[in-house]
């Protein structure tokens, strides 16, 4: 008995490999464990994963697509964490208690947020002079998770690659064993010609 | 400070009285200086091997021969690594940003991902394009896998090594507390002895960055 590739015996199936060739979901304390299985469904329904093969490529494709949106988010958050550093710096030549300033501008203190705009705006600078001191301080590790985003990026690329040319040779050997099949068996279609009374009236 | 003799003599005593005899021994010696075991491919870890000849027969199917056996090895086995160090990232990723350190593995492991992938990519490619003995069309027989081949359960497996070693040290606690307190006792003297140690090396006059020990310099002071 077979059954559609979207069927729900086939997406059972399907789940099943994908658990048992990738494991559980790799997901962190706190992430939208649906959100993953949204991604997942979608990418499923586009590319239509029909064997095993396809379903590892394809689960590869999903958790490298939510690798760089976590890592994406991880460097936006890094930015955010590490700024108190970068506003002691920034305020530190313009006020006298720049540390605990800067220890209340993390805590979303509100005197304290006010207190650090209008100490940067007496000096002519902004927020951004602080996000680029946080950059310049965190450089190496953005850096490196930037490096890791590309490389995410080439895989998911690739993981795509492979189920085109898994499914262009697949394609080429049902070719290849259809033509063997014809050779074999030359007699097996016969040829349409036309009747002997046709034949003899033409 | 020692003499360069005594310390001669002691460096002679110590090769031929320390490290372990017996084979545990020095099996567990040779596991001191492992960090993850990350870098050392599946398929090289004795512990999985026979699970990888199992699924890898299941993959290959009944009727494989020897180079589709193979491919089918090599391909578990890349999986297997490759899920390994996913299960490694995941404490580094959530610990980013805390230190410098947790992206710095974190860059580390992507490179033995790259590896990684890299020997299942091929391992796949080979796998597909050696014969099938059987009689089904497709290059991985789906049925068979889905059920079966259950790749994530090798790795569930594995954490029971630990947990053992863990169990065994509270075992040893237990059983032999005199024996327990002397060991911790000697670590912790080791640990002392270590921390009261001042610098054996000295910057040498020429290069900042050279050292020299002592008793060297000593020597050829004299």
């Amino acid at each position: 008995m077979t059954s559609s590739p979207t069927g729900p015996s086939h997406t059972d199936r399907a789940e099943v490999i994908r658990r048992n060739w990738a494991g559980e979901p790799a997901l962190l304390h706190g992430e939208n464990a649906s959100g993953y299985d949204e991604l997942l469904a979608q990418v499923r329904r586009a590319l239509v994963p029909r064997d095993v093969v396809e379903e590892i490529w394809t689960s590869d494709f999903v958790d490298l697509a939510w690798d760089i949106f976590r890592l994406r988010r991880m460097k936006a958050n890094l930015l955010r964490v590490r700024a108190k550093d970068a506003v002691w710096d920034v305020l530190g030549p313009l006020v006298r208690n720049a540390h605990d300033l800067a220890v209340k501008w993390a805590a979303r203190d509100e005197a304290a947020m006010n207190q650090v705009e209008a100490a940067l705006k007496r000096a002519g600078l902004s927020m951004d002079t602080v996000m680029a001191a946080t950059l310049r301080q965190e450089m190496d590790e953005v850096t490196q998770i930037e490096a890791m985003i590309t490389n995410a990026e080439v895989r998911r690329g690739v993981a795509l690659q492979e189920i085109e040319r898994y499914r262009a040779s697949f394609a080429e050997g049902l070719r290849r064993a259809l033509q063997q099949v014809g050779n074999s068996a030359p007699h097996a279609a016969p040829v349409v010609r036309p009747p002997p009374a046709a034949q003899e009236a033409v | 400070m020692i003499s360069l003799r005594k310390r001669y003599a002691n460096w002679l005593n110590a090769r031929a009285s320390t490290g372990p005899r017996t084979a545990a021994g020095k099996a567990r010696v040779a596991q001191n200086a492992r960090k993850h075991g990350l870098r050392v491919p599946a398929l090289r870890d004795p512990a999985m091997t026979k699970s990888i000849g199992e699924l890898a027969r299941k993959l290959a199917g009944p009727t494989a021969d020897a180079r589709r056996f193979e491919a089918a090895c090599q391909l578990v086995a890349a999986q297997i690594d490759l899920l390994r160090i996913r299960q490694a990232r995941l404490p580094l990723l959530s610990r980013v940003t805390e230190g410098r350190t947790a992206v710095r593995n974190l860059t580390t492991l992507d490179l033995y991902e790259r590896y990684a992938r890299s020997r299942r990519k091929s391992a796949m490619r080979q796998f597909n394009s050696t014969p099938v003995a059987a009689t089904s069309g497709q290059a991985i027989p789906s049925e068979a896998s889905s059920n079966e081949i259950d790749i994530a359960a090798v790795l569930r497996q594995i954490p029971v090594q630990n947990v053992r070693s863990r169990e065994f040290s509270i075992r040893v606690d237990r059983r032999y507390p005199r024996l327990a307190r002397g060991l911790r006792a000697t670590r912790l003297a080791i640990l002392r002895k270590q921390s009261q140690r001042g610098a054996r090396t000295k910057p040498t006059g020429k290069n900042q960055d050279k050292t020299m020990f002592q008793d060297e310099q000593r020597a050829q002071r004299r």
